[in-house]
């Protein structure tokens, strides 16, 4: 009896482990590595967007777009050595099955990789992936993601690498 | 004449500097209070932003321009340790306090997270704990502050490494 009930406590934990979003899996493996910095931004915070005036008609747009965000967060490493690894790490540790590849950006210093999960025909969660020389980050941005705003949203927020996807748009 | 005067303006002092702080505020002031290495104050808002004009804080200063109050409490950890209390259990206070988590700032071991309250007529109260390696500050702010610098300044550390 001890026997199956420990077989089932231990298959909820699975299931409860299986059920993280990808930047979960990275958050557990390095939450307690203080070479990382990690931002988690809550939907209260976003929310507190939606009744908020705005001057602009394109405001207002940034605005919606905020208000229907229902989380960020962010694992990054500066001066890290091993980025590039880290990198590689990421792939190997996120279900790619479950997302779509958006666009992907290299240069000289670094790669980045922007991926989406779609629900339903909507964008449910926005994965940025980015390894440089000595930097090294992941973001994940869920709710209902409007792409069009994700880089005027990224400049508010002062979130280096979502300005690329306006390349994207001039690109459409 | 003199002291009856004095013990009138110190109760409306201290029943003043009672209201405008929380209960999870006040919670951790009544346990700290008397102990050693534990600083705390509170100030009008006024006051605040006139040192941060003062230091050229323009910024802050803005985004802080409807706050009317701010207290501030510093407590070491090995008073938490000693009188057998945790950080995990004040967040639990904050919670049935009805405070909301908004942000968390993990950066080279300090970790930093931002509470709201959200009340009517943008009285909100706002409660920032910043764990440090041996130190704990929990700031709280009565008053509003605009979303725009808060989304803002969490991610700071990401702008400009």
């Amino acid at each position: 009896m001890k026997k199956i009930i420990a077989v089932a406590g231990l298959m909820m934990v699975m299931s409860g482990v299986f059920a993280q979003d990808a930047i979960s899996k990275f958050f557990g493996k390095y939450q307690n590595d203080e070479s990382f910095s990690q931002v988690t931004v809550s939907s209260k915070m976003f929310g507190l967007f939606t009744n908020m005036e705005a001057e602009t008609a394109e405001d207002k747009e940034v605005l919606d777009a905020i208000s229907k965000l229902k989380g960020l967060r962010i694992l990054a490493k500066d001066d890290a050595r091993n980025a590039r690894e880290l990198y590689k790490e990421a792939f190997t540790l996120i279900p790619m099955k479950e997302y779509e590849e958006l666009m992907s950006v290299r240069d000289k210093d670094k790669d980045m990789k922007f991926l989406i999960k779609e629900n339903g025909g909507k964008i449910s969660e926005l994965l940025m992936i980015m390894g440089g020389n000595e930097e090294f980050m992941v973001l994940s941005l869920f709710g209902e993601i409007d792409l069009k705003q994700v880089s005027r949203i990224g400049k508010k927020m002062d979130v280096k690498g979502l300005e690329n996807l306006d390349k994207m748009d001039k690109k459409n | 004449m003199k002291t009856i005067a004095t013990c009138i303006i110190l109760s409306l002092v201290i029943t003043t500097s009672a209201l405008t702080q929380s209960k999870s505020f006040l919670t951790l002031k009544e346990k700290f209070s008397n102990g050693k290495d534990v600083y705390s104050f509170s100030t009008s808002g006024l006051f605040a932003r006139t040192i941060l004009w003062m230091a050229g804080e323009h910024e802050f200063n803005d985004a802080i321009k409807s706050i009317k109050n701010i207290s501030l409490i510093t407590v070491p950890k090995s008073a938490f340790k000693s009188e057998g209390v945790t950080v995990s259990g004040f967040k639990k206070v904050l919670r049935e306090d009805s405070f909301e988590e908004l942000v968390r700032v993990k950066d080279h071991g300090d970790d930093v997270t931002m509470y709201i309250k959200p009340t009517q007529n943008r009285n909100n109260r706002y409660i920032i704990l910043v764990e440090e390696y041996d130190e704990v500050v929990v700031i709280e702010l009565k008053g509003y502050v605009d979303p725009d610098f808060l989304l803002k300044n969490e991610s700071l550390t990401f702008a400009n490494p």
